[in-house]
């Protein structure tokens, strides 16, 4: 033990020297979590939208005041004829084009149904996707209103079953309550285990290696010397980021904190150890570092932090199965949102533990004292 | 004599990077990786679902409700109540995404077609995951409630048809090639030529290198082109890729669009040597680059984020992100079919970037070496 704490102090030592390291550890997570919580938002507002009045009657003015009542479109423009819209959509300034046909009112009256075209710009196949959605409720709220000024009878009857919705959880619809979890959970896994990634291959490359190489220290008290450092920081560096996440987002953390400390104390060890065994494997940091971000990135995006696991294909969610990111984001979620206890969390709680035991005990089989391949 | 010893030198370089197998396996899986995570993992579907419904009706009616839920391939119940009483703790427990609550008397209502409401709740703890569960379950219902209803339907007042231009299936991988594109190529040429050249600095071969009779440009050149011609492959193995088997359309020009790519290299090279010119270890320069580079290309690029949508304060900010520039740019050539003459925005911020980065290491070095 007493080996263990005179190397912990070398390696805090080592830590509080490097001042750059230091700032970036405490401080760019935090400042990463407030700038990029921002950028992430699904929902859809400020839509650009342009009407093409091509009938210039009463009914379609009409409409175009209730797209202009609308909180979801900014009307642009009115305008007469097709080409200057497609134009600006090609120019990337407009979203969604309206087309009302000519003679739509006539026709309508006539009950000939006519066609009102709706052009979306679908790159972003999803924004595209509720665009049209929003504008065709709106077209079909106008067509219930509108019918008597026409005099006709108002079209279709309401349908016999209705859906009500609420949610539980996040009651008020606010992406930042699932976000910044997750988002806490993908900066400190990714600065903590690139700096476990870089350490041991940083002794290698500066030669300090040999001289551990040659102490009278076990392999096992060489590797949590190694982690319980960055082990420290990242537990208090989530502490933090709890902290902001409560008292500048203001979202309530209801469930048991306690719990949630144990599960990230078993987490950290994880990535840690995770860290150590690529460092421990590669040559040079330049390659650590290339491993590190590709796996790493690989988890992150299956993670379901950003897109809903149920989603993926069934053999990307077994490969989840294996996904260190994926159960901090669920059980993260599941005792800050949905007050889960311990019961309800055992199998994600076993099988994150097994996979730290088993990454730390293939970190510590990798460290080779010896110096022959490394 | 120069351009035979600038030879040798990109040889030299070339040596390092096929020594390491492992880095070169990761540049050239990275993108293939990402390519297929995003074209076939990553959707906005879902199929099968985990719901609970509450049955207070418990009737013929609503058994066939449950039936062309349970048959319809997004939902699968995996509890079945007759009470709200222990729901929370089947939310909690189960980990269900949605609750379908079928009030009492619906068989009866639906038979008098009489009006009932069927009450959703939705897990809001993926918001992402409950909007469109509430979409699909509404979907069902709304389609029932047809079958079943003998309300005759007028004809409709007026029909309205969308139209989704320029990626008729909403592919959302076509949303994301670029970004992926731009990733990979920051990735390659701005992080590793930092590594790279600070590497020489933190082990001192830098010293070596300039008491070389090659001048330093020429080191600097040639430790460039190496990843120059990396990038470059990797650019074409990404559009490669996204055109084979993703059927992504390439409508404006080929050699427009690689054209734009390189110049999105010299940019990231650029960053490159601004990095290095400003960390002196490589420990340093890898950090960095992941927080200065990896995490605002994903984040506020407009890759999976789209612009527009974030607050007016962070909008600024997004506009220094190269990337966001590039894939502005991708966008609209790929996808719109606009001309080299329709981005000249683009290439000017680009340019103007690169040139930008340029000038400041170069200061910086001058200064360092006085």
């Amino acid at each position: 033990m007493r080996i263990v704490l005179a190397l912990l102090k070398k390696e805090f030592l080592q830590i509080k020297r490097n001042t750059f390291i230091l700032r970036l550890l405490l401080l760019v997570p935090i400042l990463q979590l407030c700038i990029l919580s921002q950028a992430i938002n699904f929902e859809m507002k400020n839509l650009s939208l342009m009407l093409v009045d091509l009938d210039n009657s009463s009914t379609s003015q009409r409409i175009s005041t209730k797209f202009q009542a609308s909180r979801y479109f900014l009307l642009q423009e009115v305008l007469h004829s097709q080409t200057p819209a497609l134009q600006a959509m090609e120019d990337n300034k407009v979203d969604v084009v309206v087309v009302i046909p000519p003679h739509f009112e006539k026709e309508w009256s006539l009950g000939l149904s006519p066609t009102v075209a709706l052009l979306a710009d679908a790159i972003n196949g999803m924004k595209a996707g509720l665009a049209s959605h929003y504008a065709s409720h709106i077209l079909m709220d106008a067509a219930l209103e509108l019918a008597p000024t026409l005099g006709l009878p108002v079209g279709n009857p309401s349908p016999p079953i209705h859906t009500t919705y609420t949610l539980w959880y996040n009651p008020i619809w606010e992406y930042k309550t699932l976000i910044l979890p997750g988002l806490l959970a993908v900066l400190v896994t990714l600065v903590s285990g690139l700096l476990a990634a870089l350490n041991i291959v940083r002794e290698k490359e500066m030669g300090t290696m040999e001289q551990l190489n040659v102490s009278p220290i076990a392999k096992w008290q060489f590797i949590l010397a190694k982690l319980l450092p960055f082990w420290i920081i990242g537990l208090f560096e989530i502490t933090l980021g709890l902290l902001v996440i409560r008292w500048v987002f203001h979202i309530p953390l209801e469930g048991n904190l306690l719990l949630l400390y144990a599960f990230c104390g078993i987490y950290m060890f994880l990535i840690l150890a995770l860290g150590l065994l690529i460092s421990n494997i590669s040559r040079t940091q330049s390659q650590a570092m290339f491993v590190t971000a590709f796996f790493f990135m690989l988890f992150i995006l299956m993670s379901g932090v950003f897109t809903p696991v149920e989603s993926m294909p069934p053999w990307a969610q077994t490969l989840n199965k294996a996904n260190p990111i994926a159960y901090f984001v669920e059980v993260s979620r599941r005792i800050l949102l949905k007050g889960a206890s311990f019961e309800h969390l055992k199998t994600s709680f076993l099988t994150v533990a097994s996979l730290a035991s088993l990454a730390l005990g293939l970190s510590i089989w990798r460290y080779k004292k010896t110096h022959a391949d490394a | 004599m120069p351009m035979r010893a600038l030879a040798a030198f990109i040889k030299k370089e070339f040596l390092h990077i096929f020594r390491d197998k492992r880095s070169l396996l990761v540049i050239f899986c990275m993108p293939i990786a990402l390519v297929m995570i995003f074209g076939v993992v990553i959707s906005t579907e879902i199929h099968h679902a985990k719901i609970a419904i509450v049955d207070l009706s418990d009737k013929v009616r609503s058994q066939q409700l449950i039936e062309k839920i349970n048959s319809s391939g997004y939902f699968q119940t995996v509890a079945y109540l007759h009470s709200t009483l222990n729901l929370e703790e089947v939310f909690r427990a189960q980990n269900i995404r949605l609750a379908i609550l079928i009030p009492p008397h619906f068989s009866k209502n639906v038979e008098n077609n009489a009006s009932s409401t069927l009450q959703l709740i939705a897990d809001g703890s993926d918001l992402n995951a409950a909007t469109t569960l509430i979409g699909n379950a509404s979907n069902i219902i709304q389609e029932f409630a047809q079958e079943t209803s003998v309300a005759l339907r007028a004809p409709p007042p007026f029909r309205v048809l969308p139209r989704m231009h320029y990626n008729p299936e909403q592919k959302d991988v076509f949303m994301f090639i670029p970004g992926i594109l731009a990733l990979v190529l920051m990735i390659v040429s701005a992080m590793m030529t930092s590594i790279t050249l600070v590497r020489e600095k933190e082990f001192g071969t830098w010293r070596l290198l300039s008491s070389t009779p090659l001048p330093s440009m020429v080191i600097i050149v040639g430790k460039l082109i190496p990843y120059f011609l990396l990038s470059a492959i990797n650019s074409c193995l990404i559009l490669a890729l996204a055109t084979s088997v993703f059927g992504m359309p390439i409508h404006g020009s080929l050699w427009g669009l690689l054209g734009v790519c390189f110049l999105f290299i010299l940019t990231s090279l650029s960053l490159g040597i601004f990095i290095s010119s400003i960390t002196n270890t490589q420990q340093a320069a890898i950090l960095a680059s992941m927080v200065g580079l990896f995490l605002p290309t994903t984040f506020l690029s407009g890759f999976i984020f789209p612009v527009e949508n974030m607050p007016a304060w962070l909008q600024p900010i997004a506009h220094i992100v190269p990337a966001k520039w590039f894939i502005e740019a991708m966008k609209l050539m790929m996808l719109k079919g606009a001309t080299l003459h329709s981005v000249l925005k683009q290439i000017y911020v680009l340019t103007g970037m690169a040139v930008l980065l340029l000038a400041i290491s170069m200061r910086r070095s001058r200064k360092q070496a006085t």
